[in-house]
């Protein structure tokens, strides 16, 4: 589903990541970890065309992507859910239409938005927040209003960058759990964390980078 | 377009509302500006296009011409392309109208028994040809015909019709040219801003897998709903000026009955501030690059 082959990304100078090779079969939950500055960012941004490589090759779903042509991102990063590390909700808008955008985004017609809007906060907790805006939301409501919006459209890949990082244990095991769900009904899912409790004990593939370099792999 | 993408421009609007008023209404300014520019050049162009009516040619004919000669020279000059009337004016016509004019003063007349002034015909020309090289060129034929004196027109009026008809519409649509590109730089400037302004949000639209179109298609709205209100407003303004106010004022000065307004002008204001405003949106969002 995911193959990096010697993909190298420098920003100004200063290598994120140094000939990654590593593939994602599809249907499989990948974790990445290592320290700040890693790498795993830059990583992720690599599969969803945030950024380009400087070098190596990047296949995604069978199609080539590190030198596709701009007019087809677009349809690349929607197969892609994403849960931004710096989330990326839309202030001016309503938690419910923040998660429609990505629906919206797909064309789907204003029924199914609703259905699966309502269904997907209910999943993440937020039902009653629909009319809310994001600013008066807590840093874990905002965290799980992403990860709604990055599923809500169920994209064949999900990549989440660090998910529980403003959750308490709790809802997180239960953000955990809607992940393992959705990967069971086939989705691939990659995600990027310092927190071993996310892996600990899964069985799953665990991807360390140290200093943009893959330092080793492991199960959890 | 879908009603999303409505509900979001308008949304858009409204949330920058004070810079959106100001943006319609100066697109109401430039374009009601514009509209009286056009009636301008409207009016002086439809006086000039009466004024080839009145411009005649004058042919003297020689003295002591046969009347079978007359009447040859007068089929002849008929049957030119360039004649749309031709009057005979014989030497008693041309003493009696003299007479006419001179009214109380005929008496200088008294006491002269040869009638001294010439016969003549008058023609008026078909409209296409009244420019000042073709009326030389005709006027250097007649004069050579067998039995003409002395051809005479208004030179001075021929150039002057010539010059208002090309130095007005020119004068006018240059001026016009310059308000439209005015009113489509607001249109510009105004949805740059709000483009800027939300380049965040752009930015996270392209990376959730939006197309160029989608995220265009809110400011594409927006920019033409202020052209659109402020069409509207420059028709309602031209509506009031030009139906209330001129039609109330004509009947005690004539004159500005004859300043016609054609409706059609002002119907369509809405129309082009919708189109001004949707070009001066695209031309501002440009390129979206994934
Ligand atoms: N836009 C950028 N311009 C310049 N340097 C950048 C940019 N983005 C990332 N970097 C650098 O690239 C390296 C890798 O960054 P990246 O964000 O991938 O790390 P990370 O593993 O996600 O870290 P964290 O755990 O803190 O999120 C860092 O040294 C960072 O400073
Ligand atoms: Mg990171």
């Amino acid at each position: 589903m995911i193959h990096f082959e010697g993909v190298s990304k420098v920003y100004e100078g200063q290598t994120a990541l140094a000939n990654a090779t590593f593939s994602v079969e599809r249907g499989e939950m990948l974790f990445i970890t290592g320290p700040s500055g890693a790498g795993k960012s830059t990583l992720l941004k690599l599969i969803y065309h945030a950024v380009a490589p400087e070098e190596g090759s990047i296949t995604i779903n069978g199609q080539r992507t590190d030198s596709m042509r701009a007019r087809h991102i677009p349809a690349l990063r929607r197969n892609i859910g994403v849960v931004f590390q710096d989330f990326r909700l839309l202030s001016g808008r309503t938690i419910y239409e923040n998660v429609a955008l990505a629906m919206r985004i797909r064309d789907a017609a204003e029924a199914q938005v609703k259905a699966q809007v309502m269904e997907t906060l209910k999943m993440v907790g937020l039902r009653h927040k629909a009319d809310a805006y994001p600013d008066a939301l807590s840093g874990g409501e905002q965290q799980r209003v992403v990860i709604a919006r990055a599923i809500v459209a169920d994209p064949i890949i999900v990549l989440a960058d660090e998910p529980t990082g403003n959750l308490d244990p709790v809802t997180a095991a239960g953000i955990m759990r809607i992940f393992k769900d959705i990967n069971s009904r086939g989705t691939t899912i990659v995600i990027a964390t310092h927190n071993k409790d996310l892996y600990a004990n899964t069985g799953r593939r665990v991807l360390r980078l140290d200093s943009g370099a893959i330092a080793g792999e492991d199960r959890g | 377009m879908t009603p999303y993408h409505f509900k979001s421009a308008l949304a858009g609007l409204w949330k920058e509302k004070w810079i959106n008023l100001l943006s319609t209404l100066s697109i109401a300014v430039g374009l009601f500006i514009t509209t009286v520019g056009l009636l301008v050049v409207y009016n002086v162009n439809s006086i000039a296009q009466k004024l080839p009516d009145k411009f005649s040619i004058t042919v003297y004919l020689k003295d002591g011409i046969s009347q079978a000669d007359t009447q040859r020279l007068q089929n002849t000059i008929r049957s030119n392309e360039y004649v749309r009337k031709i009057s005979y004016i014989s030497k008693e016509d041309a003493l009696r109208d003299l007479k006419d004019s001179l009214k109380d003063s005929a008496y200088v007349l008294e006491g002269i028994d040869n009638n001294p002034l010439p016969a003549s015909f008058s023609i008026k020309l078909r409209k296409d040809y009244v420019d000042p090289a073709k009326v030389k060129r005709f006027a250097g034929q007649i004069k050579a015909m067998r039995g003409v004196d002395d051809i005479q027109y208004g030179e001075q009026f021929l150039s002057s019709i010539q010059s208002i008809m090309s130095g007005a519409r020119l004068a006018g649509l240059l001026f016009l040219g310059a308000l439209l590109v005015g009113v489509l730089f607001v249109c510009y400037s105004t949805v740059k801003i709000l483009f800027y302004r939300k380049a965040d949000e752009v930015e996270t639209l392209k990376l959730l897998g939006a197309t160029g179109w989608f995220i265009r298609m809110p400011f594409l709205l927006e920019g033409s709903l202020m052209g659109f209100f402020g069409g509207l407003a420059a028709f309602l303004a031209g509506y009031g000026v030009f139906d209330v106010f001129l039609a109330g004022f004509s009947s005690s000065v004539p004159a500005i009955g004859y300043f016609l307004v054609p409706s059609a002008l002002l119907l369509s204001l809405p129309a082009a501030g919708l189109f001004i405003g949707f070009s001066g949106a695209l031309i501002a969002l440009g390129r979206i690059r994934s």
